[in-house]
């Protein structure tokens, strides 16, 4: 056996950046990555070493993690179908209820094709990577998510960047493209980290306009807008003209998985071509048959929208008046800008100590290389929640 | 002035607005090493110079330019293409 002489780790030469940050982030009090709650008491509510904590960074918009029919629909699938299926879609995994629920979300959104995923990071890998390669060209919102981002870089096809929600920047850039390979046009409805809405009915016409095809990242948005709860793309009235949309589980859904639909049927090819579709197991059957039992209550309760916003509003009005910098007009995702990095974690911190959890972004998670203290709205939460959450910011010191 | 030397005079500008001021740039400096450009920014400048030019650089030709000699040869392919 080899004697071990030296410590060698180049591996992890490179963490030291990161290391940095995170220590000087733990002297400043707890550190806000990964906090581990002891309990969760509510959509809202959890226990951190015995105190009482509200939530307001969780993205459970609808607050249906502790629905009676999304709980039960879960312990009946384990019951009767087990813990996990142990296999790929295109194996063993997929059984009725992910049949069930791909008929489901074609039906809701009134498309022709509708394919499930085991998580939405690996939605929009699968479904990007899959649907331009080759000669093809995407372009992509520069705020996208990194699951976007991601997905770019699984494909050989070109990507190109477009200025944030600017429809003519992107009609510019359409156009100095070779006629050569197909388009694709990637946005989200809803941003994750401001909370700002796309233009997307401009956005939708300039690609047609310019024979590209357009998909669209409700992630955030599936739950929150549009009359039927069908997202920006409904919203706004081109929820026909859009190509693609995506979706994820974990958020309005209360699960975990994601989805994408299509106004083609061509779309179905995918299942066959997507290494993220492919080569790993399907959703848990507890997982999918929770986001059925949600998207039935999503269907069957417009009042948790009315109740979501209504509480957005009244914290985004509140913030506001207190003359916070927020990132955005008021929605379901409320950013607020703080001067630094080392500001919003102290600030975070001063939350937490009243009770008061929400998420912390800095660069390079951020657009623009700003810190974040980012807080998303639930129809849980009571206005009782929202006013502690208020007094928590104002007394920041 | 060649065209190359205007590419690099126009990159140049685009650079200055990223860095401290007075920082020296030759052809052989690393746009995000030396000049410790991050790498949201560098796709930000880019954007810049792609408006300059009338052009479009993917984000995978970006990711395989390192300095800013490199750029001025990817800026000049891309217009004498066009």
């Amino acid at each position: 056996m080899l004697a071990k002489t030296k410590q060698n780790k180049p591996l992890f030469e490179k963490f030291a950046a990161v290391n940095e940050r995170h220590e000087l982030a733990k002297m400043l009090g707890q550190s806000p990555i990964g906090v581990p709650f002891d309990k969760i008491l509510s959509p809202t509510r959890a226990l951190f070493k015995g105190r009482d904590i509200v939530l307001v960074g969780t993205n459970n918009y609808l607050g249906l993690t502790f629905n009676e029919n999304v709980r039960r629909s879960m312990i009946e699938s384990i019951e009767t179908l087990g813990s996990a299926t142990t296999g790929s879609r295109q194996a063993n995994g997929t059984y009725a209820e992910h049949a069930n629920l791909e008929q489901e979300l074609q039906t809701f959104f009134e498309m022709q094709s509708a394919i499930v995923f085991t998580t939405g990071y690996q939605t929009n890998l699968g479904a990007i990577s899959a649907l331009a390669a080759g000669d093809d060209h995407i372009l992509i919102d520069a705020d996208s998510h990194a699951c976007i981002y991601d997905a770019c870089r699984l494909t050989d096809a070109a990507t190109h960047r477009f200025r944030h929600n600017d429809p003519e920047n992107l009609n510019k850039r359409l156009q100095r493209l070779p006629e050569t390979g197909g388009r694709l046009v990637v946005v989200e409805g809803m941003y994750s980290m401001f909370g700002d809405v796309a233009p997307l009915a401009e956005l939708v016409d300039v690609a047609h306009a310019n024979d590209a095809m357009i998909f669209v990242d409700e992630a955030h948005s599936v739950g929150c807008f549009g009359e039927n709860g069908r997202g920006i793309s409904e919203a706004q009235g081109v929820l026909k003209d859009v190509d693609f949309l995506s979706g994820t589980f974990s958020k309005s859904l209360a699960s975990i998985g994601g989805f994408c639909v299509s106004k083609h049927f061509e779309f179905e090819r995918v299942r066959l071509i997507s290494r993220a579709y492919m080569f790993t197991a399907s959703g848990a059957p507890a997982n999918i048959s929770a986001a059925r039992a949600a998207l039935q209550e999503l269907q069957a309760m417009p009042e948790l929208r009315e109740s979501l916003w209504a509480r957005s509003n009244r914290l985004h009005s509140g913030l506001s008046k207190m003359g916070f910098d927020l990132c955005a007009p008021a929605s379901p995702v409320i950013a607020v800008r703080r001067p630094d990095e080392a500001t919003a974690v102290r600030e975070w911190n001063q939350l937490f100590e009243q009770g008061v959890y929400v998420n912390l972004a800095v660069p390079p998670a951020t657009p623009g290389g700003t810190s974040l203290l980012r807080l998303s709205v639930s129809a849980a939460h009571t206005e009782d929640e929202i006013d502690q959450v208020l007094k928590a910011f104002s007394n920041l010191a | 002035m060649t065209e190359k030397s205007k590419i690099f005079a126009t990159i140049y500008a685009v650079l200055a607005e990223y860095i401290p001021e007075g920082k020296e740039i030759t052809g052989d400096t690393r746009i995000v090493a030396d000049l410790e450009i991050d790498s949201v920014d560098v796709f930000d400048l880019i954007m810049e110079v792609e408006d300059a030019y009338d052009i479009s650089i993917s984000m995978e030709l970006i990711s395989t330019t390192h300095t800013v000699g490199e750029l001025v040869d990817v800026v000049d392919d891309l217009i004498g293409a066009g």
